[in-house]
């Protein structure tokens, strides 16, 4: 059944930038209260803060934390926050879109000149961009901070089953993270929690200009796009509010594809 | 180890947060040892260093000048500057 999303909460992962923002504001603009965790540098912790204002002149609630999301040490300190802020109901969505991993190829080229990834990078991009999600449910499911009707949403990207050149460490964690999608859409089901991962087309974001080559797939999915234009972090936002917008779990356990066709193009 | 105290920035202490950070022994954390392939550091772990940086000494740190931070020395002398510049 279609239920509102005003005063509901959602607690969205990434919230300073990218899709994470655009979410943060499209879930406000219907009336949502927004709990957000971004983990910036002084100049980015400024920025966040004004977005935070901003979302409060929507006449919502915005509560942002800089913090790594990594740490259990975060998890203790913010799970009981979230568990005040929501007066104990828990977050109707939950959206983890967390771009902090390591660029690096995994073995060298023939001429051998450029670094690889280490053990410890590798370990760190898959703890952090997949392993998270499994343990901020965990951790808000044993405080009761999970509803019946609640939605989790874990970003994804074409790199989870494709190749681009540094990218294996990221790809990695978003395989991870998809595993993770399904195998949670089936553990929550019976309490009424639908998971589902966002596949968005290649969007202009400050996480994706980052990636080596990102101009090439840039070029390309402009060529491609059936839509005729890239995605945007407002599509991501407006299927989230959408699929949101509901008490039922019976969308769960998918990789929906948020990009106007185009992974379904060759050429 | 050094007692250095360069504008208000103590050395020691600088450390103590450095180790702290990496969850080893004060003295596992020299002046010279490079954080990534000495002390294994991660990207991560130094974004927290950075983080706590800003914090303890109310700076700014750009996203250049975390490349930067290779070292305790190297730390060091760049916290320094930016207080006695604030």
């Amino acid at each position: 059944m279609l239920v509102p999303l005003k005063g509901a909460w959602a607690l969205i992962f990434g919230v300073s930038s990218g899709m994470g923002k655009e979410t943060a504001r499209a879930l406000a603009g219907v009336g949502c209260n927004i709990i957000g965790v971004h983990f910036d540098l002084s100049e980015g912790q400024q920025q966040a803060e004004q977005f935070a204002q901003e979302l409060g002149q929507l006449r919502v609630e915005a509560h942002f934390f800089n913090r790594n999301i990594a740490s259990k040490q975060t998890r203790a300190e913010l799970v009981p926050v979230v568990g005040d802020l929501t007066s104990g109901t828990g977050p109707r969505v939950i959206m983890h879109s967390v771009a902090y991993g390591t660029l690096m190829p995994l073995v060298p080229t023939p001429n051998g000149e450029e670094p690889v990834v280490s053990e410890k990078q590798l370990a760190m991009t898959v703890d952090v961009m997949g392993h998270s999600l499994v343990y901020w449910t965990q951790d808000l499911l044993k405080a009761s901070l999970l509803p019946r009707g609640a939605k989790i949403f874990a970003m994804t990207s074409g790199g989870g089953t494709r190749v681009l050149r540094s990218y294996g460490p990221v790809s990695a964690a978003k395989a991870v993270l998809e595993s993770y999608v399904r195998q949670l859409a089936v553990e929550l089901a019976p309490w009424g929690v639908a998971v589902n991962a966002i596949r968005a087309g290649t969007t202009l974001t400050p996480a994706l200009h980052k990636i080596p080559g990102s101009e090439r797939v840039v070029a390309h999915s402009r060529e491609i796009n059936p839509g005729g234009r890239l995605t945007r972090a407002e599509d991501v936002a407006d299927a989230i509010v959408t699929l949101s917008a509901t008490d039922s779990s019976w969308l769960t356990g998918n990789v929906i594809g948020v990009d106007g066709g185009e992974a379904l193009v060759v050429v | 180890m050094s007692g250095d105290q360069t504008a208000g920035v103590n050395i020691e202490e600088l450390r103590a947060l450095i180790a702290e950070e990496l969850e080893l022994p004060v003295e596992d954390v020299t002046d010279e040892a490079n954080l990534a392939t000495d002390l294994d550091v991660d990207s991560l772990t130094s974004m927290e260093i950075a983080v706590q940086l800003e914090k303890k000494y109310r700076i700014k740190i750009s996203d250049e000048e975390m490349m930067s931070l290779t070292s305790v020395l190297s730390i060091h002398r760049i916290v320094s500057a930016k207080v006695e510049t604030a």
